[in-house]
């Protein structure tokens, strides 16, 4: 069986709690076969940057990949950070984002995918 | 013909589409034929679509049956992508090239006397106001068998009417009363044919009367907009695939994708 570590979105506690989050990760794992072996989320002055998360994944991890809520989560001033995305993938881990229900196992998928990820960025720019 | 079409979207929000191409029209009601084979095994009828009320089926296994079958003509979005082949040329006039199509079709089925599926509503808000509705029939549709929708003209003043009434403290069920007398009422009953669409604006109010003949009545939805223009909740790519981009989205994408090679 798969194991994640589950990105919540602690921003967004608002409109979805954090229980109400975790229940949609670990749905989202046990689709991809997997589970939730242990959870973060960045602390919401810094979510932007992503200094938890960042240096989370480089280093050696023993967990398949990581499952966020959103690829909102990884915008920052506007700008989808792609290069993060491919960063990651490129580490060996997969990355999953719920609410696009957006998957991407490997850096081909990443290849498929980026005209959509170049899009949705750009969209979002203009928001 | 496309003029046409044109004009009359201006006018009442909508217009009635002749499809050209209808073997691909066939092939999606094909294939949703060949599925449910699959799904209820020996409970398939002569005359399927029309009679489909007289199989044994509980409304949980309806609804069991439809999620099914939805999930798997929307496999590899195989239903959006013929979707926007069958009705390309006038959404392309409609909004240029570049252009974005729901992922999931929806597909609905009303079998007669069934009062659970009688709405009242308008897709945007929250969808975005920047879209359109393909409503496609796959039965002939008459009377009550049918989907209504109310014009520009009359949605505008239904809503106005409805913004008053709230303002000044009606009651809610009295609003509602109004609400969906109004829209039944003032709204338009075209009798659509297998091979027509009705395309409309996702601003404009249509009804779902209670189908009260003697046969089933089946419809598939597809909604697309332009890739660049205002998202509702509905966003991408969440929900919108793209469909076709124009030659400067291709350029633009190239350029920026390079800086990810």
């Amino acid at each position: 069986m798969k194991s994640y570590h589950a990105w919540l979105d602690i921003g967004a506690g608002k409109v979805i709690t954090q229980p109400m989050q975790r229940v949609l990760c670990q749905n989202f794992a046990s689709k991809l076969n997997g589970k939730i072996i242990f959870e973060l989320g960045e602390d919401v002055e810094f979510s932007k940057a992503k200094i938890q998360f960042k240096k989370m994944y480089t280093t050696d991890l023993k967990v398949d990949g990581f499952i966020f809520l959103g690829l909102e989560q990884f915008i920052n001033q506007k700008k989808l950070e792609i290069n993060l995305i491919k960063d990651v993938l490129k580490k060996g881990y997969e990355l999953h984002y719920i609410r696009q229900n957006l998957s991407f196992f490997s850096i081909t998928d990443f290849k498929k995918s980026v005209n959509d990820l170049i899009l949705f960025s750009d969209l979002n720019k203009s928001n | 013909m496309v003029e046409k079409n044109i004009k009359s979207l201006l006018k009442n929000g909508y217009f009635i589409y002749n499809v050209k191409d209808k073997k691909k029209l066939n092939f999606l009601k094909d294939d949703i034929f060949k599925e449910s084979k699959k799904i209820l095994k020996g409970k398939i009828k002569k005359n399927f679509f029309n009679e489909f009320h007289n199989i044994n089926i509980s409304n949980q296994k309806l609804n069991e049956y439809r999620l099914k079958l939805m999930k798997k003509v929307n496999v590899g979005e195989k239903f959006s992508k013929k979707g926007y082949e069958i009705f390309q040329e006038i959404i392309q006039k409609i909004f240029g090239l570049d252009i974005v199509a729901q992922k999931n079709v929806n597909l609905v089925i009303q079998k007669p006397n069934d009062p659970s599926q009688i709405s009242v509503h308008r897709d945007a808000p929250p969808n975005s106001d920047y879209e359109l509705v393909v409503w496609v029939p796959l039965v002939n549709t008459f009377k009550s068998k049918n989907m209504y929708i109310l014009d520009k003209n009359n949605t505008s003043k239904l809503i106005k009417k409805i913004k008053k009434f709230s303002n000044n403290n009606k009651k809610s069920e009295k609003i509602m009363d109004f609400y969906y007398s109004f829209a039944f009422n003032k709204s338009k009953k075209h009798k659509l044919r297998f091979g027509q669409a009705l395309i409309f604006w996702t601003g404009l109010i249509h009804c779902v009367p209670e189908n009260q003949e003697k046969e089933t009545r089946w419809s598939l939805n597809f909604r697309f907009k332009n890739t660049f223009s205002p998202y509702g909740t509905k966003g991408f790519p969440d929900y919108f695939a793209v469909a076709n981009s124009s030659p400067i989205t291709k350029l633009a994408l190239e350029k920026k994708g390079s800086d990810f090679n």
